[in-house]
């Protein structure tokens, strides 16, 4: 029986999608079963972000109209065996699926699968009821800026309201050498702000950029962003992993220096 | 010379972002839909409106937070309501 996660936001481009796959990716490479799903209709990214875009035959809409069965639309990652990818339509809008029809849907790959992700669009209309309709438990994606957090904080109210209460964040694009200048949110005023309990803290990568170029994931890639994502997937693998600590606050002899460079 | 002992105080955004943040969100969390607070104001202006005459330009209504006894956080409907003069025919 399966672990159902939505991956959601509100606020759009704070990386569900590339926490999705990665984390999907991390899942899979530990051997299991995790099926994704894509439920950005009209707007599909999933596809793209994995470097699946060419395999698509069949999609959740095609299954939700009867189309096809599910096992025609899933695409299996080359790269990992145990990873499945369910595509998103992109002619149609939101409107061609109803959170009863995720939910049916859902159930229906839940024995099938270890875990099943879903990417969640943002916004709060309904594409993401849609989303959550099926979902046990959340993980929210938020960056460290204002705007971000507050819409964050919204949709925990929505979860909340609608049953979701396994909530977990991810901050996303922490920027250590910001954070030590005042310049950022620390990680401690963002959770104590959203009182909500972090999975994983993911710093700010070029790699990010570099392997959704290629379509690559960063699992096993030994870069900073792979390797935390690589530890969220242990978390919710059930280990405790204790969160990175800041890098050590330099000597003062450095922090002058850092100050006079900056100013 | 030593202006750099005094910027530093200028250069703490973060913290100005986390104390933005939670006034924010309170007024956010205490679901006060936009409809609801316009009625209260409404409400507000007209009762108080039969007994002083309210300075509608200045009036200024918000949503805040207060600690109480048992030091957990309530949330505080403030209204700030400058009026110029009472009005007689209301006695």
């Amino acid at each position: 029986m399966g672990e159902v996660f939505v991956i959601t936001s509100g606020k759009g481009g704070v990386g569900k999608t590339t926490s999705t796959a990665n984390i999907g990716a991390g899942l899979a490479a530990a051997d299991k079963k995790t099926v994704l799903i894509d439920t950005d209709i009209g707007l599909r990214n999933l596809d793209v972000v994995m470097g699946l875009e060419n395999r698509i035959v069949y999609h959740l809409v095609d299954i939700i109209e009867g189309g096809c069965r599910i096992k025609q639309a899933l695409i299996r990652d080359r790269r990992y065996p145990n990873l499945f990818l369910l595509p998103s339509a992109q002619t149609r809008d939101k409107t061609s699926v109803s959170p009863e029809q995720m939910k049916k849907l859902i159930e229906q790959l839940r024995d099938d699968f270890d875990y099943i992700l879903i990417d969640c669009p943002a916004g709060i209309e309904r594409g993401f009821y849609n989303a959550i309709a099926g979902a046990d438990r959340a993980i929210i994606v938020t960056t460290p800026e204002v705007s971000a957090i507050r819409d964050a904080d919204r949709i925990t109210g929505l979860l909340e309201a609608s049953h979701i209460r396994n909530i977990h964040l991810i901050v996303n694009r922490i920027r250590y050498d910001m954070v030590r200048r005042g310049d950022m949110m620390t990680i401690e005023d963002i959770v104590d702000i959203l009182s909500l309990d972090l999975i994983g803290v993911i710093p700010d990568d070029e790699n990010v950029v570099v392997a959704t170029n290629q379509g690559e994931t960063l699992i096993g890639s030994g870069t900073a962003s792979g390797k935390a994502y690589e530890n969220i997937c242990r978390r919710i693998m059930g280990e405790e992993v204790p969160l990175a600590c800041y890098p050590p606050r330099r000597s003062f002899f450095f922090r002058v220096a850092d100050y006079l460079v900056h100013r | 010379m030593f202006s750099f002992l005094f910027k530093r105080s200028v250069k703490v955004s973060g913290k100005v972002a986390s104390r933005r943040l939670k006034q924010l969100l309170m007024a956010d969390r205490v679901s006060c839909p936009a409809e609801i607070t316009d009625s209260i104001y409404t409400d507000i202006v007209s009762v108080l409106s039969k007994y002083v005459e309210i300075d509608t330009q200045n009036i200024d209504i918000k949503i805040t937070q207060k600690e109480n006894q048992n030091r957990s956080m309530v949330p505080l409907l403030t209204v700030y309501a400058p009026f110029k003069e009472v009005n007689r025919h209301s006695v």
